[in-house]
Protein backbone atom coordinates (compact mmCIF):
# COMPACT_ATOMS: atom_id res chain seq x y z
CA UNK A 1 0.00 0.00 0.00
CA UNK A 2 1.24 3.47 -0.85
CA UNK A 3 0.52 6.32 1.54
CA UNK A 4 1.27 9.11 -0.91
CA UNK A 5 1.54 12.88 -0.91
CA UNK A 6 1.45 13.18 2.82
CA UNK A 7 4.19 15.83 2.97
CA UNK A 8 4.37 15.97 6.73
CA UNK A 9 7.10 18.24 8.10
CA UNK A 10 9.41 15.95 10.05
CA UNK A 11 9.67 18.40 12.92
CA UNK A 12 5.91 19.10 12.98
CA UNK A 13 5.44 17.43 16.38
CA UNK A 14 8.15 19.56 17.93
CA UNK A 15 6.63 22.67 16.39
CA UNK A 16 3.16 21.76 17.69
CA UNK A 17 4.53 21.10 21.17
CA UNK A 18 6.29 24.46 20.91
CA UNK A 19 3.02 26.20 20.10
CA UNK A 20 1.43 24.60 23.16
CA UNK A 21 4.41 25.76 25.25
CA UNK A 22 3.91 29.29 23.98
CA UNK A 23 0.24 29.28 25.03
CA UNK A 24 1.23 28.09 28.51
CA UNK A 25 3.94 30.76 28.80
CA UNK A 26 1.53 33.47 27.65
CA UNK A 27 -1.18 32.34 30.08
CA UNK A 28 1.35 33.01 32.84
CA UNK A 29 2.40 36.37 31.39
CA UNK A 30 5.90 35.18 30.50
CA UNK A 31 7.93 36.68 27.69
CA UNK A 32 10.09 33.74 26.56
CA UNK A 33 13.57 34.12 25.15
CA UNK A 34 15.62 31.37 23.47
CA UNK A 35 19.31 32.22 23.91
CA UNK A 36 21.62 30.58 21.40
CA UNK A 37 25.38 30.75 20.92
CA UNK A 38 28.65 28.83 20.96
CA UNK A 39 29.81 27.32 24.25
CA UNK A 40 31.62 29.93 26.32
CA UNK A 41 30.18 33.02 24.67
CA UNK A 42 28.73 34.25 27.96
CA UNK A 43 25.09 33.11 28.09
CA UNK A 44 25.17 32.20 31.78
CA UNK A 45 27.23 35.28 32.68
CA UNK A 46 24.66 37.42 30.89
CA UNK A 47 21.81 35.89 32.91
CA UNK A 48 23.73 36.19 36.20
CA UNK A 49 24.14 39.87 35.50
CA UNK A 50 20.83 40.92 33.99
CA UNK A 51 18.37 38.87 36.06
CA UNK A 52 18.98 40.83 39.31
CA UNK A 53 18.56 44.13 37.42
CA UNK A 54 15.35 42.94 35.76
CA UNK A 55 14.09 41.83 39.16
CA UNK A 56 14.73 45.30 40.59
CA UNK A 57 12.83 46.81 37.68
CA UNK A 58 9.80 44.64 38.41
CA UNK A 59 10.49 41.96 35.81
CA UNK A 60 11.56 38.87 37.77
CA UNK A 61 12.92 36.01 35.68
CA UNK A 62 12.90 32.26 35.40
CA UNK A 63 15.66 30.27 33.74
CA UNK A 64 15.76 26.91 32.01
CA UNK A 65 19.37 25.82 31.55
CA UNK A 66 20.23 23.39 28.77
CA UNK A 67 23.51 21.53 28.85
CA UNK A 68 24.77 18.18 27.67
CA UNK A 69 26.05 17.44 31.19
CA UNK A 70 26.49 18.91 34.69
CA UNK A 71 24.36 21.27 36.77
CA UNK A 72 27.09 23.90 36.98
CA UNK A 73 25.12 26.58 35.13
CA UNK A 74 21.99 26.06 37.23
CA UNK A 75 24.11 26.31 40.38
CA UNK A 76 25.50 29.64 39.18
CA UNK A 77 22.01 30.98 38.48
CA UNK A 78 20.58 29.64 41.76
CA UNK A 79 23.29 31.50 43.67
CA UNK A 80 21.72 34.70 42.36
CA UNK A 81 18.40 33.58 43.90
CA UNK A 82 16.78 33.15 40.52
CA UNK A 83 14.47 30.19 39.98
CA UNK A 84 16.17 27.85 37.60
CA UNK A 85 15.86 24.29 36.37
CA UNK A 86 18.59 22.37 34.57
CA UNK A 87 18.02 20.09 31.60
CA UNK A 88 20.79 17.62 30.83
CA UNK A 89 20.46 16.38 27.27
CA UNK A 90 23.04 13.58 27.67
CA UNK A 91 24.68 14.08 24.33
CA UNK A 92 21.90 15.76 22.37
CA UNK A 93 23.15 19.03 20.91
CA UNK A 94 19.94 21.08 21.23
CA UNK A 95 16.77 21.45 23.28
CA UNK A 96 13.35 20.26 22.09
CA UNK A 97 9.84 21.46 22.99
CA UNK A 98 8.88 18.50 25.12
CA UNK A 99 12.06 18.84 27.22
CA UNK A 100 11.10 22.45 27.86
CA UNK A 101 7.56 21.53 28.94
CA UNK A 102 8.86 18.95 31.43
CA UNK A 103 11.39 21.39 32.85
CA UNK A 104 8.87 24.23 33.01
CA UNK A 105 6.50 22.09 35.08
CA UNK A 106 9.19 21.95 37.77
CA UNK A 107 9.29 25.73 38.07
CA UNK A 108 7.11 27.41 40.67
CA UNK A 109 5.81 30.39 38.71
CA UNK A 110 4.47 33.18 40.91
CA UNK A 111 4.88 36.66 39.46
CA UNK A 112 7.78 36.18 37.05
CA UNK A 113 7.60 38.00 33.75
CA UNK A 114 10.47 36.67 31.65
CA UNK A 115 11.52 33.08 30.98
CA UNK A 116 15.02 32.62 29.60
CA UNK A 117 15.86 29.35 27.92
CA UNK A 118 19.62 28.95 27.70
CA UNK A 119 20.06 26.53 24.85
CA UNK A 120 22.92 24.04 24.50
CA UNK A 121 26.05 25.84 23.28
CA UNK A 122 25.99 25.20 19.54
CA UNK A 123 25.57 27.46 16.51
CA UNK A 124 23.87 24.94 14.21
CA UNK A 125 21.30 22.57 15.70
CA UNK A 126 19.35 24.71 18.20
CA UNK A 127 18.17 27.02 15.42
CA UNK A 128 16.19 24.13 13.89
CA UNK A 129 14.01 23.47 16.94
CA UNK A 130 11.23 25.87 17.91
CA UNK A 131 10.59 25.75 21.65
CA UNK A 132 7.65 28.14 22.00
CA UNK A 133 9.79 31.24 22.44
CA UNK A 134 8.75 34.77 21.52
CA UNK A 135 12.26 35.79 20.51
CA UNK A 136 15.38 33.99 19.35
CA UNK A 137 18.53 35.78 20.44
CA UNK A 138 22.02 35.04 19.09
CA UNK A 139 25.05 35.79 21.23
CA UNK A 140 28.51 36.24 19.78
CA UNK A 141 31.58 36.94 21.89
CA UNK A 142 34.30 39.00 20.26
CA UNK A 143 36.96 36.34 20.94
CA UNK A 144 35.14 33.90 18.64
CA UNK A 145 36.07 36.04 15.65
CA UNK A 146 34.09 38.14 13.20
CA UNK A 147 33.70 35.28 10.71
CA UNK A 148 31.16 33.31 12.77
CA UNK A 149 27.95 34.94 11.46
CA UNK A 150 28.89 34.18 7.85
CA UNK A 151 29.95 30.63 8.76
CA UNK A 152 26.72 29.94 10.70
CA UNK A 153 24.30 32.18 8.80
CA UNK A 154 20.94 30.75 9.81
CA UNK A 155 21.14 31.53 13.47
CA UNK A 156 22.19 35.12 12.82
CA UNK A 157 19.69 35.58 10.01
CA UNK A 158 16.74 34.33 12.02
CA UNK A 159 17.47 35.99 15.36
CA UNK A 160 15.46 39.02 16.42
CA UNK A 161 18.36 40.48 18.39
CA UNK A 162 22.14 39.90 18.48
CA UNK A 163 24.29 40.39 21.57
CA UNK A 164 27.99 41.06 21.10
CA UNK A 165 29.67 40.11 24.38
CA UNK A 166 33.11 40.52 25.96
CA UNK A 167 33.64 43.82 24.13
CA UNK A 168 36.11 44.83 26.87
CA UNK A 169 38.51 42.39 25.20
CA UNK A 170 38.44 44.21 21.84
CA UNK A 171 41.63 46.18 22.58
CA UNK A 172 43.51 42.84 22.73
CA UNK A 173 42.22 41.69 19.35
CA UNK A 174 43.02 43.05 15.91
CA UNK A 175 39.31 43.71 15.44
CA UNK A 176 36.92 46.57 15.97
CA UNK A 177 33.26 46.59 16.94
CA UNK A 178 32.46 47.99 13.49
CA UNK A 179 33.80 44.84 11.82
CA UNK A 180 31.51 42.66 13.92
CA UNK A 181 28.52 44.91 13.30
CA UNK A 182 29.04 44.95 9.54
CA UNK A 183 29.44 41.14 9.46
CA UNK A 184 26.18 40.70 11.40
CA UNK A 185 24.45 43.31 9.22
CA UNK A 186 25.34 41.33 6.08
CA UNK A 187 22.90 38.68 7.30
CA UNK A 188 20.44 40.61 9.37
CA UNK A 189 19.54 44.19 8.53
CA UNK A 190 16.92 44.69 11.22
CA UNK A 191 17.91 43.00 14.46
CA UNK A 192 19.21 45.38 17.09
CA UNK A 193 22.83 44.63 18.03
CA UNK A 194 23.73 45.29 21.67
CA UNK A 195 27.37 45.51 22.74
CA UNK A 196 28.12 44.42 26.29
CA UNK A 197 30.71 43.42 28.81
CA UNK A 198 30.42 42.11 32.34
CA UNK A 199 33.04 44.68 33.38
CA UNK A 200 30.58 47.47 32.70
CA UNK A 201 27.11 46.79 34.08
CA UNK A 202 25.70 49.85 32.31
CA UNK A 203 26.36 48.07 28.99
CA UNK A 204 23.42 45.74 29.79
CA UNK A 205 20.87 48.52 30.11
CA UNK A 206 19.87 48.92 26.47
CA UNK A 207 19.21 45.20 26.15
CA UNK A 208 17.25 45.18 29.41
CA UNK A 209 15.10 48.03 28.10
CA UNK A 210 14.54 46.08 24.86
CA UNK A 211 13.30 43.09 26.88
CA UNK A 212 10.95 45.25 28.93
CA UNK A 213 9.53 46.82 25.77
CA UNK A 214 8.99 43.36 24.24
CA UNK A 215 7.12 42.30 27.35
CA UNK A 216 4.95 45.41 27.26
CA UNK A 217 4.26 44.91 23.58
CA UNK A 218 2.91 41.40 24.15
CA UNK A 219 1.22 41.76 27.52
CA UNK A 220 0.35 45.44 27.62
CA UNK A 221 1.89 48.34 29.50
CA UNK A 222 0.20 47.91 32.86
CA UNK A 223 2.67 45.37 34.18
CA UNK B 1 24.49 16.63 14.76
CA UNK B 2 20.79 16.33 15.43
CA UNK B 3 20.16 13.55 12.93
CA UNK B 4 19.15 11.03 15.63
CA UNK B 5 16.33 13.35 16.75
CA UNK B 6 15.18 13.66 13.13
CA UNK B 7 15.21 9.88 12.65
CA UNK B 8 13.16 9.38 15.82
CA UNK B 9 10.54 11.77 14.43
CA UNK B 10 10.55 9.95 11.07
CA UNK B 11 9.96 6.63 12.86
CA UNK B 12 7.20 8.06 15.07
CA UNK B 13 5.33 9.82 12.26
CA UNK B 14 5.65 6.86 9.88
CA UNK B 15 4.42 4.40 12.53
CA UNK B 16 1.43 6.62 13.25
CA UNK B 17 0.57 6.94 9.55
CA UNK B 18 1.00 3.21 8.91
CA UNK B 19 -1.26 2.31 11.84
CA UNK B 20 -3.93 4.74 10.66
CA UNK B 21 -3.89 2.88 7.34
CA UNK B 22 -4.07 -0.53 9.06
CA UNK B 23 -0.61 -1.53 7.89
CA UNK B 24 1.65 -3.68 10.02
CA UNK B 25 4.93 -3.32 8.21
CA UNK B 26 6.67 -0.40 6.50
CA UNK B 27 8.76 -1.15 3.41
CA UNK B 28 9.91 2.30 2.39
CA UNK B 29 9.81 5.89 3.61
CA UNK B 30 10.49 8.66 1.14
CA UNK B 31 11.61 12.00 2.50
CA UNK B 32 12.74 15.36 1.16
CA UNK B 33 15.66 17.15 2.77
CA UNK B 34 16.53 20.69 1.75
CA UNK B 35 20.18 21.69 1.50
CA UNK B 36 19.42 24.40 4.05
CA UNK B 37 17.96 22.00 6.61
CA UNK B 38 21.37 21.56 8.24
CA UNK B 39 21.19 17.79 7.95
CA UNK B 40 23.96 15.42 6.88
CA UNK B 41 22.11 12.79 4.87
CA UNK B 42 24.78 10.08 5.32
CA UNK B 43 24.47 10.42 9.07
CA UNK B 44 20.68 10.39 8.73
CA UNK B 45 20.80 7.08 6.81
CA UNK B 46 23.25 5.62 9.32
CA UNK B 47 21.06 6.61 12.26
CA UNK B 48 17.97 5.24 10.50
CA UNK B 49 19.60 1.82 9.97
CA UNK B 50 20.33 1.51 13.68
CA UNK B 51 17.20 3.10 15.13
CA UNK B 52 14.64 1.29 12.94
CA UNK B 53 15.35 -2.02 14.72
CA UNK B 54 12.45 -3.42 16.71
CA UNK B 55 9.97 -1.00 15.11
CA UNK B 56 7.47 -1.36 12.25
CA UNK B 57 10.20 0.08 10.05
CA UNK B 58 12.69 -2.72 10.74
CA UNK B 59 12.78 -3.83 7.09
CA UNK B 60 12.19 -0.40 5.61
CA UNK B 61 14.54 1.54 3.39
CA UNK B 62 14.89 5.29 3.68
CA UNK B 63 14.77 7.11 0.36
CA UNK B 64 16.13 10.63 0.58
CA UNK B 65 15.40 13.24 -2.08
CA UNK B 66 17.73 16.17 -1.71
CA UNK B 67 16.56 19.56 -2.92
CA UNK B 68 18.72 22.60 -3.45
CA UNK B 69 18.70 25.72 -1.41
CA UNK B 70 17.21 28.58 -3.44
CA UNK B 71 18.29 32.09 -2.63
CA UNK B 72 16.42 35.08 -4.00
CA UNK B 73 18.62 38.16 -4.19
CA UNK B 74 16.78 41.36 -3.32
CA UNK B 75 19.57 43.41 -4.82
CA UNK B 76 19.85 42.01 -8.35
CA UNK B 77 16.66 39.93 -8.35
CA UNK B 78 18.38 36.73 -9.49
CA UNK B 79 17.69 33.34 -8.01
CA UNK B 80 20.65 31.10 -7.26
CA UNK B 81 20.71 27.47 -6.25
CA UNK B 82 23.14 25.58 -4.13
CA UNK B 83 23.34 21.99 -2.96
CA UNK B 84 24.97 23.14 0.26
CA UNK B 85 24.24 25.72 2.90
CA UNK B 86 27.47 27.57 2.31
CA UNK B 87 26.59 31.19 2.32
CA UNK B 88 23.77 33.68 2.09
CA UNK B 89 25.79 35.67 -0.43
CA UNK B 90 24.35 36.12 -3.93
CA UNK B 91 26.88 34.53 -6.32
CA UNK B 92 25.90 37.05 -9.05
CA UNK B 93 26.19 40.44 -7.37
CA UNK B 94 27.77 39.40 -4.02
CA UNK B 95 25.02 41.05 -2.02
CA UNK B 96 23.96 39.51 1.29
CA UNK B 97 20.46 40.90 0.89
CA UNK B 98 19.00 37.55 0.09
CA UNK B 99 16.03 35.59 1.24
CA UNK B 100 15.74 31.82 1.34
CA UNK B 101 13.03 30.93 -1.12
CA UNK B 102 13.14 27.19 -0.46
CA UNK B 103 15.47 24.45 0.66
CA UNK B 104 14.94 24.64 4.42
CA UNK B 105 12.32 21.89 4.40
CA UNK B 106 12.34 18.38 5.82
CA UNK B 107 9.27 16.41 4.81
CA UNK B 108 7.95 12.86 4.80
CA UNK B 109 6.46 12.53 1.32
CA UNK B 110 5.45 8.94 0.91
CA UNK B 111 5.27 5.67 2.82
CA UNK B 112 5.07 2.21 1.28
CA UNK B 113 3.59 -0.27 3.73
CA UNK B 114 1.72 -3.55 3.86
Amino acid sequence: MDIKDINIPILSKNTKEGETNKKIFESKGLLTINLMSSPGSGKTTLLENIAPILNEKGFPCLVIEGDIATTRDAERINKKEIKCVQINTHGICHLESKMIRKAFEQLDVINEKILFIENVGNLVCPAEFYLGEHEKIAILSVTEGEDKPEKYPLLFKESSCVLLTKVDLLPFLDLTEDIFISEIRKLNKKAPIFLMSKKDKSSYMEFIEWLIQKHKFIFGGEQ
Amino acid sequence: MHEASIVQEIIDITTEQAKQNNAHKVLEVEITVGAGAMIETDLLSGAFDVMKNETMLEDATLKINKVNLKLHCLNCGKISESDRMVSMECPHCHSFETIIESGREMLINKIIAE
